[in-house]
């Protein structure tokens, strides 16, 4: 036994060697082709040549407030290059160097988070170099190859941004769907989550949604679906019931007791020749809203008038008041587009609520298009009920696909003390 | 004791046991079955190559509506592996790119359907079911008419490949294994690896496993726990790991996913993969209960008797007994007989109509126009094809000569009854040649939500974005262009010329688009044909395809005034002779409205006159009954207008 065994363990003996050999050619050639994917980062500049302007890069955050808790800003730097050379810095903490032979620049999270909240309120500087291709000859008569760009400046703000952002998912289709959703976005990094997908529910169509006072645990989502029908799902913590109505752009009261939604017979259409294909028109719309404690839906005369649109509702934060748009209806075939849809304008409007008593003041004229020219759509009153933000287009109601659509705002407290809702133009809209 | 010894030993004892003869048999068995098997799949690639031309199915017409788009990089890559099944879908996708080459399609399928049939042979094989090993073969040849019928099914055919080949695995792994705990953790291993990769087609693997313990190893307690984690591993990873639905738990990959039976498109044909999957755990399943039972029937009866049987001197069982002693006679016949059978079930499933409904928007895309007006005489009457038809003779400059030699609508043209209101897919070349390219935008963004990003779509809306002046857009198309596998190159040299030339002002192409947009808008919900014609002639009176499918369309809705109107355009263009089918709109003009016509440069052919003088003569000799004239007007006139103006549908349809 022993002399036949003797043979069979030297040979299980030589292949395990051999494994481990094996595996150590192995290992070494992994590192081999690691270390040539990856080489050492670590490049130092000590000279170059100074060009009297920012690099270009995209997206641009030159002057903009950046929270301190958003995300790494990456962006790819626009200029031609061999080699591309960043060095973020502020006032304290090390600062942050990175060196990409591509241009797209990818800013490691947990240094910017640290360099980001050490420097709250301080400005972040980005100082950008391009290597080029040939060497170019300074004045010493040495050859540089890389080239400095005038520093990037941005200010970090004191305060963190709230950290989700709730959207819809959706490809620019024009009439048909397949995959959408509705998805939060975790802004301090990038990672996302489906809240809504409409997977879940055999491709229905998954739209408004609304939370009532940036609360998670409280929100309306609308959904439309051949298999379960059209609804809205109301979201109280776990819960999730099913409204038997469907809501268009909402807007909860500040108490949450009280939601208001705009009824929308929306049509699109398209141009033959403009720069945007798609167009939409509402051949009718009237505001309503739903009652939580007795879960009725109402609406009152001054909100469903019925020669006038109603649409865009937005609570102020005391909840006194309900903003909304409002347009002459001058149509009386609610099932073709009208000739004169490119004149339709909206108004901006506001009636008093009393939600103890479920009573309705009279409708005020906030901002006339007539006066401005332009339809006035989507106001947002800032939490502290001062400044209302709000979008003018040409004409119309959805200023999403309108080109002349900027953003205007209008100090609502100033207002008060004037009589005069004067309002201008923010200097952030493009040109 | 026995357990220990390692395997070979029992290997050769067994080789040991058995005699030179038979080893030689068996290999020659063994060459046998090789060749059969090759000669087989060298005719199944043949067949994909020639016949079915898998890029048709690339191509997809609008008809295939789940083939995947497939791009390089991570961004891709990483959501296909947040659910079960994801990773098979991405090999699935990539595989399926393969079709953009007929011959390396038809190489991946080949592959895939020759890896089938090995695995059905092995497990036949394991199951001691040598005898029906030509089963091995149905799986393929339900996969031929699959592909003979274009039906897209690549992503689940995989995953029951994959799940097969685990199966396999499975088997050859426990095969000398004799306690349970080792077969119970390699089939935990197996099915979490499975589940993870193929998703839903999993539970095909637990029930073959299943079936294989409880019929041919006879370990109840095993099958019935194989059985329990079928319902526990979906539900425990799917739901609560990877957070899917719980119907995508248990469906996903599989041929009843909502995914697929949800899509009337994507239903095409699903019995067969039914069959595909249900063909193996079925086989096993009855043949396994026919060998018990054939077992336990062989020990009751004698077994001289069936000796006493083949003694007899009837001339079939002779004929029998050579055939089954005889090995070359066997391969040959079952050979035969399988080519045979291949044959006839490929020739009975062929549906030529579709066929040409697939070449012709084929060659339409690409803008091959003789080879679409060669193909199209198959199904000329299908309204796709005729619509396209029309183009590709327009494109050939034969539109006006030769488009009432084929069948003809009024609808046809622009696709435009309600029942097409949802075919955007064959109708934006259209609206992209005219020049009305927001039309064309439109249909291609609802096809990108109903195809998927293909690449055909990214690359047409590309190019309307670079004819708008919209470079911000079109480099987002062209971006991902740049990441498929074949369209790379061209989006990369428009990402170049951007950079460049963002007018594109050199691009011949774009610049010759650009002459032809609309510049006056207006409001639509679908083409307003006449106007929209009008309004391109208008803005450039150079738009030969807006003439002629004005034309076009006058002379398909009979409204021969309008057509007489608008043929002074006729001088903006360099005809060489009257087109005829105008010649004869305009006779007919004339003879009905006894207005004169000036055709100034295109004198008027006497040919012409009498034709359609005979024309009317023959009509009246039938005292004007259209039914009864029919036959002998079409004999002599049916590739003329004359023809259609009698007897095509009333052209009131707007």
């Amino acid at each position: 036994m022993t002399r036949s065994q003797k043979p069979k363990k030297a040979k299980i003996y030589k292949s395990k060697k051999a494994k481990f050999i094996y595996a150590l050619i192995t290992c070494a050639l992994i590192i081999y082709v690691l270390l040539c994917v990856f080489p050492d980062n670590e490049v130092s500049i000590t000279q170059y040549n100074v060009i009297n302007q920012p690099a270009k890069i995209q997206p641009d955050c030159t002057g903009t407030i950046i929270p301190p808790n958003i995300a790494p800003l990456n962006f790819i730097i626009k200029q031609k290059g061999a080699g591309y050379f960043v060095r973020i810095y502020s006032e304290k903490g090390n600062p942050i160097e990175i060196f990409s032979k591509k241009p797209t620049i990818v800013i490691p999270k947990r240094p910017w988070h640290e360099l980001l909240d050490l420097n709250r309120g301080q400005q972040l500087n980005m100082d950008v170099y391009v290597e080029s291709g040939t060497a170019a000859s300074s004045s010493k008569g040495e050859n540089i190859r890389w080239s400095r760009f005038q520093p990037i400046t941005a200010r970090i703000a004191h305060e963190d941004i709230d950290t989700f952002l709730v959207y819809r998912k959706i490809r620019p289709g024009h009439v048909t769907w397949r995959d959408m959703g509705i998805y939060q976005r975790n802004l301090s990094s990038f990672s996302e989550t489906a809240i809504l997908d409409n997977g879940y529910f055999k491709h229905g169509c998954v739209n408004c949604h609304t939370f009532c006072g940036n609360n998670p645990e409280k929100m309306l989502i609308g959904i439309r679906s051949a298999v379960y029908g059209s609804s809205a799902l109301l979201v109280e913590g776990d819960k999730v019931r099913k409204i038997g109505t469907k809501f268009g752009y909402t807007s909860w009261h500040p108490s949450g007791r009280v939601a208001a939604f705009s009824v929308n017979k929306v049509r699109q259409l398209f141009h033959s020749a403009a720069s945007e294909v798609r167009d939409v028109i509402d051949f009718d719309s009237v505001m309503a809203y739903y009652n939580l404690d007795s879960k009725t839906v109402k609406t009152t005369p001054n909100l469903a008038r019925k020669d006038q649109l109603e649409t865009y509702p937005a609570w102020s934060p005391d909840g006194r008041y309900l903003y909304f748009c409002s347009a002459p209806m001058t149509w009386s075939d609610k099932t073709v587009v009208p000739e004169s849809y490119d004149q339709i304008k909206y108004d901006l409007v506001r009636a008093s609520y009393n939600i103890d008593r479920n009573q309705w003041g009279q409708l005020e004229s906030v901002l006339s298009a007539e006066d401005t020219s332009l339809s006035i759509l989507l106001p947002r009153i800032s939490p502290d009920g001062r400044w209302l933000l709000f979008c003018m287009c040409d004409y119309g109601c959805f200023p999403v696909y309108r080109q002349s659509s900027d953003l205007y705002m209008m100090d609502l407290e100033a207002a008060k003390q004037t009589g005069d809702f004067a309002y201008e133009r923010l200097d952030i809209n493009s040109s | 004791m026995s357990n220990s010894l390692p395997k070979s030993s029992g290997r050769m004892s067994i080789s040991q046991s058995c005699s030179q003869d038979v080893i030689k048999q068996y290999s020659r068995l063994g060459l046998g079955r090789l060749l059969q098997s090759f000669l087989f799949f060298i005719l199944f690639y043949l067949y994909l190559l020639l016949y079915v031309d898998l890029r048709l199915m690339y191509h997809g017409a609008g008809i295939i509506t789940n083939f995947p788009v497939f791009y390089k990089g991570w961004t891709f890559f990483l959501p296909f592996l947040s659910y079960p099944g994801g990773p098979l879908e991405y090999l699935s996708a990539f595989l399926s790119q393969f079709f953009y080459y007929s011959w390396a399609g038809a190489l991946v399928v080949t592959v895939q359907a020759w890896l089938l049939s090995i695995c059905i042979d092995y497990l036949l094989k394991a199951a001691n079911l040598s005898r029906i090993r030509w089963i091995c073969f149905i799986l393929p040849i339900l996969l031929l008419v699959l592909y003979t019928r274009y039906a897209y099914h690549f992503a689940t055919t995989m995953a029951l490949l994959i799940t097969l080949l685990i199966a396999c695995l499975y088997i050859k792994m426990t095969l000398s294994w004799t306690t349970t705990l080792s077969c119970l953790s390699t089939f935990l291993f197996l099915s979490l690896i499975l589940y993870c990769l193929a998703g839903g087609a999993f539970l095909l693997f637990a029930v073959i496993c299943a079936i294989y313990e409880l019929i041919f190893r006879s370990r109840w307690k095993m099958s019935l726990f194989i059985l329990l984690s079928a319902a526990v591993i979906p539900y425990v990873l799917g739901l609560l790991v990877f957070r899917v639905s719980i119907v995508d738990a248990f469906c996903n990959s599989l041929p009843f996913s909502w995914k697929i039976l949800y899509y009337e498109a994507r239903k095409r044909e699903v019995t067969i993969v039914y069959l595909l999957y249900l063909l193996l755990p079925l086989t096993l399943f009855v043949f396994g209960l026919l060998q018990i039972l054939w077992r336990r029937f062989h020990f009751v009866k004698n077994r001289p008797k069936k000796k006493h049987r083949n003694k007899s001197p009837n001339l079939l069982l002779k004929m029998f007994f050579r055939y089954r002693h005889s090995p070359k006679l066997k391969w040959a016949v079952e050979s035969l007989l399988l080519l045979v059978i291949a044959g006839s079930v490929v020739f009975f499933s062929r549906n030529e109509n579709l066929r040409t409904r697939f070449k012709v928007d084929y060659y339409a895309y690409h803008k091959m126009w003789p080879e679409l007006l060669t193909s199209a005489p198959h199904n000329p009457d299908n309204p796709f094809i005729a619509h396209a038809v029309n183009r590709a003779l327009y494109h050939v400059g034969r539109l006006g000569y030769d488009m009432f030699s084929w069948p003809q609508n009024p609808d046809h043209l622009f696709l435009s009854d309600k029942k097409y209101k949802w075919m955007h897919w064959q109708i934006f070349d259209v609206f992209l040649d005219l020049g009305v390219v927001n039309m064309a935008e439109n249909a291609l963004t609802e096809c990108l939500e109903g195809l998927g990003s293909r690449p055909m779509i990214l690359q047409r809306l590309a190019l309307i974005n670079m004819v708008k002046g919209n470079s911000g857009s079109a480099k987002i198309y062209l971006g991902s262009l740049s990441k498929t596998l074949f369209h790379a190159e061209w989006a990369n040299k428009y990402i170049d010329r951007l950079e460049t030339d963002p007018g594109l002002s050199t691009d011949k192409y774009i610049q010759h688009l650009r002459s032809l947009c609309l510049d006056k808008d207006c409001p639509m919900y679908s083409l307003l044909k006449e106007k929209t014609l009008l309004q391109l002639l208008e803005k450039n009176s150079q738009n030969r395809m807006a003439f002629e499918y004005l034309m076009a369309y006058y002379m398909l809705n009979k409204n021969l005034s309008k057509f007489a109107q608008n043929l002074e355009h006729l001088h903006d263009f360099d005809y060489p002779e009257l087109p005829t089918h105008y010649e004869e709109a305009a006779l007919i003009y004339v003879y009905q409205t006894r207005k004169p016509l000036n055709l100034s440069r295109y004198p008027p052919s006497l040919q012409k006159r009498r034709q359609v003088e005979d024309f009317s003569r023959l009509l009246i000799s039938y005292d004007r009954n259209k039914q009864a004239a029919y036959k002998e007007l079409s004999k002599k006139f049916r590739n003329t207008y004359f023809f259609y103006l009698i007897f095509a549908p009333s052209g009131t349809k707007r």
